[in-house]
């Protein structure tokens, strides 16, 4: 029998250090007296020492040195409900990083806000297109925040790690060279935008020739160096070639090391556990939540008593611990009296349908980072007009940007371009070509389901014998004909961008989970207007048990063409705000 | 089906220990600011390192004895000393029959190194006997899945039943580790290459042996090739290598029993991309072949803007000739560097 270390109770436990538990931090504990404790799986890690010697292609992008330890904690994925579910054994869809940080430690730095449709996706498509548009089984949901409403928290987060970009929209003044289709902003991006790559000139000149809109990625790099709000003074991208899946040597590329956790720590009042596991959010009687229990490194198992209790890990084991949280009061779960918790899981449809090749010519694709290309919104959202086409969505377009290293790109670059994908012939071809690939991606939509979705796996248990989540999700006809349309659309912009060879791949294929396309698995805990269509309201507030709160991506009702973490933060924050100026007044009650 | 030979546990070493045994106490940079300490970096990845700035670290924070640039805390980390080649799982026969299989997947001679002169078996011996299962983290509780075709088995507490063409989609879930698959793969490599031209594959000529590496290879596609069909697109060009006939790919399997040699195939693929393009001290990749071949300068600090344009002119180096980044701050400038190791973050 082990005995239960109990601690001292606190406001707020967090499951997980990332990035949505360091912004709660930093913004509720300086203004008030608030303890809060985050339970961190992963071990500590620092800028220095931990990434002074770190350019390591094999250990961090092959071995996975920075993500969730699979051993121990997987998922099982299943395209369909009749199809059997299997664990994902090894790396493949996403990366969810673990340790001090989270995954905004390896991450791109992307940083996008979300189109002011994308909060009103069905109301939208509705009113422009008739009701029949959405088909039966898609079960896209408007989000109950809309763009007016977020943009100060869009702003606040783009401050606080120094966003690099061009503003396109300036209170509503569209201006040259920034993305004419975003919504309007009320400041300029903090910092310049970063230096554009070769390959990145190439294709923002071939979309400028087609009329098209390229503006530069929005990026959480520094472009120059930059002091942050909260006093944090960090330098600009030395462009070295080593970022996603890395962490950053000298702290250009945002991060909650680097922005809000000396800000939290320095209050005293924030601790950090690392290579803790939470197994359970625990709950009293009436069915509101008590703290956490979890299991330290050494097997020791501790209680956690907490106020108000935050789900703020990746966004599948958020699913995961509500459906795990199963009690007399709630039987099926925290979030799920309704049954559901784990629906409108949705992706990314991050997809390469062409690429092409320059003969002699070297594009210095092992510089830089995934930030230094321009991209295009022509085709996002429903920035085009849909009305004479057979889908909904679409997706952000953009040239393969830099950071590529040979021991993770020789094996596929040459895919579709030649024969053998080894041997004397594509040897030759490789020393003569590694420089002169490039592709054109797309950041696409995935809109939610009812065949989509996640539950608790009948089989597989992890390290700790708790069952794993089980992901069922595949592409659906919509994805599939809006892939054909966007793979035409790169076609033509590779086409303007004069290659000597093309590969081409036309359709979209299955969805796959042994490859890596993107980690943002979104959805699975949506937020909404009431407990009949979402598990929790606008702040992330756990609708059944209003003292538990559910940060990330989880919480978006559908994904749009975007990578998501600049809603994240954007909604971390206005959750922050939220929990320390209004909950505490009235805890445990339902904020309006 | 891809990916049998990647992934990993952990294990304890240190890594770079001695690349930054010349870390200096240099306090040239005593004027705060991120112009001077990005013209330094500049000078020392142009000058090889001699110019960064030490580490001033603040009195109130003390680095963890097991955190610090010489012994990272994430796992897995480099080997403790880079693979020589004295065999550590292969044995001389294994090792000679893997090194003839890379050097067909990367071929070369002295002026045109190829897998064989980067020393590739030599990575690819210490991969396997450093890691009793993969390099990387792998889930590895059973049940495990087993393909089939037609009616479906029933299902069992040992096994996943998985249509045969629908297995690719689900990755890595044999259950056979790596040091399992090279020790039983090879045997059959030569069983097949001893029934189809009657010597073992190292005795095989080289167009022979590339026979031989063309039919594991269309195992493999034939694996993933159902599915094209299925989903409807439609495979590009057909043209290249002919596709041995259905039958002989049949005998292929049955020459390699419980091995899977299409698996078998990419896992020695990946492993030789890995040897020929992997830092040195990983023991392939040596006199840096692999990335003199593809103009990889090998980890840099630096590019300027204009060198992302125009590019750059570096010698090319390994990890070991990279300088630690140390930070360059000082507390009495201002606000304590934010990088380092802070109170209230612990092992719970």
């Amino acid at each position: 029998m082990t005995t239960v270390r109990r601690h001292s109770p606190v406001e707020i436990v967090t499951i997980g250090a990332g990035m949505t538990a360091s912004i709660l931090a930093a913004r509720v504990l300086p203004e008030t007296g608030h303890r809060m404790v985050s339970i961190e799986q992963g071990p500590a890690q620092w800028t220095y020492p931990d990434f002074a010697h770190n350019h390591d292609s094999l250990r961090y992008s092959q071995r996975f040195a920075m993500m969730q330890d699979l051993s121990k904690l997987s998922w099982t994925w299943r395209p369909n409900a009749s199809a059997p579910a299997l664990p994902m054994r090894q790396y493949g869809s996403f990366h969810p990083g673990q340790g001090l940080g989270g995954s905004l430690v390896h991450w791109t730095g992307l940083t996008w806000r979300f189109l002011p449709t994308d909060f009103k996706y069905r109301s939208h498509h509705v009113e422009r297109y008739g009701a029949d548009r959405i088909p039966a089984e898609m079960t896209v949901r408007d989000w109950p925040v809309d763009y007016a409403e977020l943009e100060p928290y869009y702003d606040a987060f783009e401050y606080d790690i120094g966003v690099s970009g061009l503003a396109g929209n300036l209170g509503g003044r569209i201006l040259p060279g920034g993305n004419p289709f975003e919504g309007p902003r009320q400041r300029p991006y903090p910092n310049p935008p970063m230096a554009d790559s070769a390959f990145g000139k190439l294709f923002g000149q071939a979309c400028s020739e087609r009329d098209l809109h390229p503006f530069p990625t929005p990026s959480g790099l520094l472009s120059r160096g930059w002091t942050d709000p909260y006093g944090n003074v960090r330098a600009g991208c030395l462009y070295c070639g080593f970022c996603t899946r890395f962490g950053c040597e000298v702290g250009a590329k945002a991060s909650p090391l680097t922005t809000w956790l000396p800000v939290a720590l320095a209050t005293d009042r924030y601790e950090v556990r690392t290579r803790c596991h939470v197994v359970r959010i625990d709950t009293a009687t009436d069915g509101r939540a008590t703290g956490v229990t979890y299991v330290d490194a050494q097997g020791g198992e501790h209680f956690q008593p907490a106020e108000v209790v935050i789900a703020s890990a990746y966004s599948l084991e958020n699913v995961r611990n509500l459906l795990l949280a199963r009690s007399d009061k709630h039987p099926q779960g925290i979030g799920n009296d309704r049954g559901l918790v784990g629906r409108n899981y949705t992706y990314q449809l991050e997809q390469t349908p062409v690429k092409g090749l320059w003969e002699n010519t070297r594009f210095n694709f092992f510089m830089g980072n995934g930030c230094t290309v321009p991209q295009i919104y022509d085709y996002n959202g429903d920035v085009f007009d849909h009305s004479d086409l057979d889908f909904v969505g679409g997706a952000a377009l953009f040239a393969e940007a830099g950071q590529r290293d040979p021991v993770t790109s020789v094996g596929t670059l040459l895919e579709d371009l030649t024969d053998r994908q080894w041997g004397a012939e594509w040897k030759a071809m490789l020393g003569r070509s590694w420089d002169s690939v490039g592709g054109i991606n797309t950041e696409g939509e995935s809109p939610a389901y009812t065949g989509n979705f996640c539950d608790l796996d009948p089989t597989y248990t992890d390290a700790w014998g708790l069952p794993l989540l089980r992901i069922t999700f595949d592409w659906m006809e919509n994805e599939r004909r809006m892939y054909r349309f966007l793979a035409a659309r790169c076609v033509e912009i590779m086409r303007a961008m004069r290659p000597d060879r093309m590969a081409v791949q036309p359709e979209l294929p299955p969805y796959r989970i042994d490859e890596y396309q993107s980690t943002h698995a979104t959805g699975g805990a949506i937020m909404g207007t009431d407990p009949g269509n979402s598990v929790t309201n606008s702040y992330g507030q756990v609708w059944d048990t209003p003292n538990v709160f559910v940060t990330g991506a989880a919480l978006f009702p559908q994904n749009p063409g975007a990578n998501p973490s600049g809603t994240v933060g954007a909604l971390a924050i206005r959750t922050a705000e939220t929990l320390r100026d209004r909950y505490f007044s009235a805890p445990g009650e339902l904020l309006t | 089906m891809r990916g049998v030979d990647r992934v990993g546990a952990g294990r304890i070493g240190r890594s770079w220990a001695a690349t930054v045994a010349d870390k200096q106490t240099v306090h040239a940079n005593d004027r705060p600011g991120l112009v001077s300490r990005r013209a330094l970096l500049r000078a020392g990845s142009l000058l090889g390192g001699t110019a960064l700035v030490a580490c001033t670290s603040s009195s109130q924070v003390t680095v963890p004895a097991e955190q610090n640039v010489d012994a990272p805390l994430r796992h897995p980390v480099p080997p403790a000393h880079t693979p020589t080649g004295v065999l550590a799982f292969f044995t001389e026969v294994e090792a000679r029959t893997v090194e003839a299989v890379t050097a067909r997947i990367i071929p070369g001679d002295a002026r045109d190194p190829g897998a064989r002169e980067a020393a590739v078996v030599t990575y690819i011996d210490a991969k396997l006997a450093e890691f009793k299962a993969f390099a990387e983290p792998t889930f590895l509780t059973p049940p495990f899945a087993e393909g089939y075709a037609g009616t479906p088995p029933p299902a069992s507490v040992d096994a996943v039943p998985v249509p045969e063409d629908q297995l690719y989609r689900y990755g890595y879930q044999s259950g056979v580790t790596p040091q399992e698959a090279y020790r039983n793969g090879l045997p059959g490599l030569d069983r097949y290459a001893r029934r189809r031209f009657g010597v073992p594959f190292v005795e095989l000529t080289e167009a022979d042996q590339d026979a031989v590496l063309d039919a594991l290879d269309a195992v493999q596609q034939r694996s993933e090739g159902e599915q094209s069909e299925e989903s409807g697109s439609t495979p590009a060009e057909e043209a290249g290598p002919a596709r041995p006939e259905e039958a002989e790919l049949d005998a292929v399997e049955a020459d390699f029993g419980e091995v899977d040699p299409g698996e078998f195939f990419t896992m020695v693929r990946t492993d030789t991309i890995e040897g020929m393009f992997a830092d040195p001290a990983y023991g392939g990749n040596r006199g840096l072949v692999g990335w003199n071949l593809v103009g990889y300068p090998g980890p840099q600090r630096a590019y300027s803007p204009e060198e992302m344009l125009v590019g750059a002119r570096r010698q090319p180096q390994a990890l070991d000739g990279l300088p630690a980044m140390n930070p360059d701050r000082r507390h009495q400038h201002g606000p304590e560097a934010v990088e380092q190791p802070r109170a209230g973050v612990r092992d719970g």
